[in-house]
């Protein structure tokens, strides 16, 4: 039998398995939709919630429904679209099958920028972005300076971005104690959750989201190009670092943004690209698959998340933890990531 | 044992020597500052007084015999425990980037340390932060132990495909221990409540607020792990060496790997069981202790205890002083200086190819 289905999988074309990822991951999206939607303290029925999600007819029902659960459920989607999107790309330009923003050390420096913002100033949420993306690019600097000296070999660079990771975090335990105030809050966030985010916290998410992905579209072929060897690029006219550069930016805009409403949420900017590569069947896809289907696997899994975070009561960042430590020992195990 | 001439042995004795002094010194000047420098200010000679006579009813004497000695004194024996973990596991795996922390040992230890606390609040007793119960609380180290070896394992059989090759070993730990941290964060979480910002202070790392009771509870067990560092001594300098050549040698070398990497689990995870895990003081101490101590097996273990004494004691002191009343846990301080020593390492390791 599932030899049988095996042999079923390989015989479809690129396109038609892409057609199937992109429909498995919206149909577990609108599955997350029914159960977020329906799910909760308070009992809406579904058809009763479709109806309120259309039309607000000032109900209790209608509040718990319109300020509550969707742009929650918004939230979770333009997050994961968010991570899987920087991820794909940062595996690109780092020509790094590990690349992850949060393994770059980019989501540690840039919570620590945002929870230094948190602690001693009071900022409106636009301005502790623009603090998470300076800690996020000084952060993704760091590792890639040190990096750089490997030739951005991938198992020394991630080791360098966990170190990374590890040195903000105990940085933002210092921090927290020295300031003295009330931290519970910033430890909550720090866990990395999407409880009680509203339509604030969507408007900020879906310009950047849109943005890289239309960005990110438009220089697939660069990004494809990329896994070329430098000399080769070179000799192409291609500008390798310019474009690097311009994607980093991109990169940590998305990660400092997923961090800025959600909080550190880690090892779903690894996973995504993987799973679409595993479920197309080959490594080498174009960008311009690659990029949309991750984004949209990216969101199915933190929907997902966040649903079964709504049941426990656990922090969204936890469940994304327990999910991609494993692929990441499972990727670190594999022959194709090159000896160190 | 390779013959020295004695010229160069007797040279290098005398410096071993020096160095020794010198360790001890210090080592004895930072017991000191720890005793008698602190939030609350007091003259020395009273507190000295106190130290001496210890009379229940003055303060000087209760500051001193209920705060500052058993806190001072826990530090000696988490220091050198964590050193000498650190130590082991570094010639064991023959990995100079491996420590406690790194392996997963700390965050095994602390998985199980936070289940057996969620365990015991259920039970209605409370181990950790109200100490009234110390039955409850000699079994930390026993379950912290149990976790250790568990997370341990699971890392190195994860790495043992790829021949426990540095980076992979370091990586597959990193991984694991994020998980775990996740389950405790997760743990915490659902259980804390009100508790959640002690426990997580907790799992940074800290002396603060610790009294004779987890000295109590850890001597046994620091005593076990020395008493067996002493019996691996010989072992330990051939296991530094090539399999087939330990092997010639008559060494049985998986069994003396492996009661190592226990002996090594129950040094470091008696310590996180009650102070919480402190980062990379396994680590950078057997590296530090090597520029002092030269190749000689016995003196380096005995300069690496040392010198994990005064890191511990010298980060627990920069903790509650640099922002005193106020405390960093001492974990979040090793951690920072750590990671710049360990990435260090890391580049070496990788300038060398191996």
């Amino acid at each position: 039998m599932s030899r049988h289905l095996v042999d079923t999988w390989a015989d479809f074309s690129l396109t038609s398995r892409a057609v199937w990822i992109s429909g498995l991951s919206l149909v577990a999206i609108g599955a997350t939709l029914i159960g977020s939607l329906v799910w909760g303290d308070y009992g809406v029925s579904f058809s009763h919630a479709l109806e309120l999600v259309a039309y607000d007819d000032g109900s209790d029902a209608a509040f718990v429904i319109h300020e509550i659960r969707f742009p929650r459920l918004l939230a979770a989607m333009l997050v994961g679209s968010a991570l899987g999107l920087s991820g794909a790309i940062v595996q690109a330009i780092t020509r790094n099958p590990l690349g992850e923003p949060g393994l770059l050390g980019v989501t540690a420096g840039a919570s620590f920028a945002m929870a230094f913002s948190m602690t001693f100033f009071s900022l409106p949420t636009s301005a502790e972005l623009a603090f998470g993306t300076v800690g996020g690019i000084s952060a993704a600097a760091l590792t890639l300076a040190i990096g750089m000296k490997a030739r951005l070999d991938p198992l020394y660079l991630t080791l360098t971005g966990m170190s990374v990771n590890l040195f903000f975090g105990a940085a933002i335990i210092v921090m927290l104690v020295s300031a003295n105030i009330e931290v519970n809050g910033i430890y909550y966030w720090l866990t990395g959750s999407l409880v009680n985010r509203t339509w604030d916290h969507v408007a900020i998410l879906w310009p950047w989201v849109v943005s890289g992905l239309i960005l990110g579209l438009f220089g697939a072929g660069r990004l494809d190009a990329l896994i070329l060897d430098e000399d080769v690029l070179a000799s192409l006219g291609i500008r390798v670092t310019t474009w690097r550069l311009l994607f980093g930016v991109v990169v940590v805009m998305l990660a400092a943004v997923a961090v800025a409403a959600a909080g550190p949420i880690t090892f779903i900017g690894l996973v995504a690209p993987h799973i679409v590569r595993f479920g197309l069947g080959t490594q080498g896809v174009s960008h311009r698959i690659l990029l949309p289907l991750s984004a949209l696997v990216g969101a199915a899994l933190v929907c997902a998340a966040d649903l079964a975070a709504k049941w426990q009561e656990v922090p969204v960042g936890i469940l994304c933890v327990l999910l991609g430590g494993p692929v990441l020992v499972y990727l670190v195990g594999r022959r194709e990531v090159s000896d160190a | 044992m390779l013959s020295v001439p004695p010229a160069i042995a007797s040279r290098s004795d005398r410096r071993y020597a020096m160095g020794l002094l010198f360790l001890s010194a210090l080592l004895a000047l930072l017991v000191l500052a720890s005793l008698f420098f602190g939030a609350v200010s007091l003259p020395a000679g009273d507190l000295f007084t106190g130290l001496v006579s210890r009379q229940a009813s003055s303060l000087e004497s209760a500051l001193v015999w209920q705060l500052r000695l058993p806190r001072t004194l826990l530090a000696v024996l988490v220091g050198l425990q964590f050193a000498t973990a650190g130590l082991i596991l570094q010639a064991v795996i023959r990995n100079p980037l491996a420590d406690p922390g790194v392996i997963g040992v700390s965050s095994g230890a602390g998985l199980a340390v936070v289940a057996l606390l969620l365990v015991s609040d259920m039970a209605g007793a409370d181990p950790l932060i109200g100490t009234n119960q110390p039955s409850m609380m000699a079994w930390l180290p026993v379950a912290a132990l149990f976790g250790g070896l568990a997370a341990a394992s699971l890392v190195l059989a994860m790495s043992w495909r790829a021949k426990l090759c540095p980076i992979r070993l370091t990586l597959n730990g990193v991984a694991v221990g994020a998980v775990l941290n996740a389950l405790v964060m997760w743990t915490i979480i659902v259980w804390g409540g009100a508790r959640t910002e002690i426990a997580l202070i907790w799992l940074a790392g800290s002396l603060y607020g610790r009294d004779f009771l987890h000295l109590q509870v850890l001597w046994p067990w620091c005593l076990v792990g020395i008493l067996g560092t002493l019996a691996l001594l010989r072992p330990l300098s051939l296991l530094r060496l090539d399999d087939a050549v330990s092997a010639s040698l008559g060494m049985r070398g998986l069994f003396w790997r492996v009661t190592a990497i226990i002996v090594a689990v129950i040094l470091a995870a008696s310590a996180v069981a009650v102070t919480g895990p402190i980062g990379f003081v396994g680590l950078v101490t057997p590296h530090l202790s090597r520029l002092l101590a030269g190749p000689d097996e016995r003196s380096l273990i005995v300069v690496n205890m040392m010198v994990g004494s005064i890191l511990m004691l010298s980060a627990d002191l920069l903790g509650r002083s640099l922002i005193s009343p106020l405390e960093i846990p001492a974990g979040a301080l090793t951690t920072l200086l750590g990671i710049p020593v360990f990435l260090l390492l890391l580049h070496r390791q990788r300038r060398l190819g191996i």
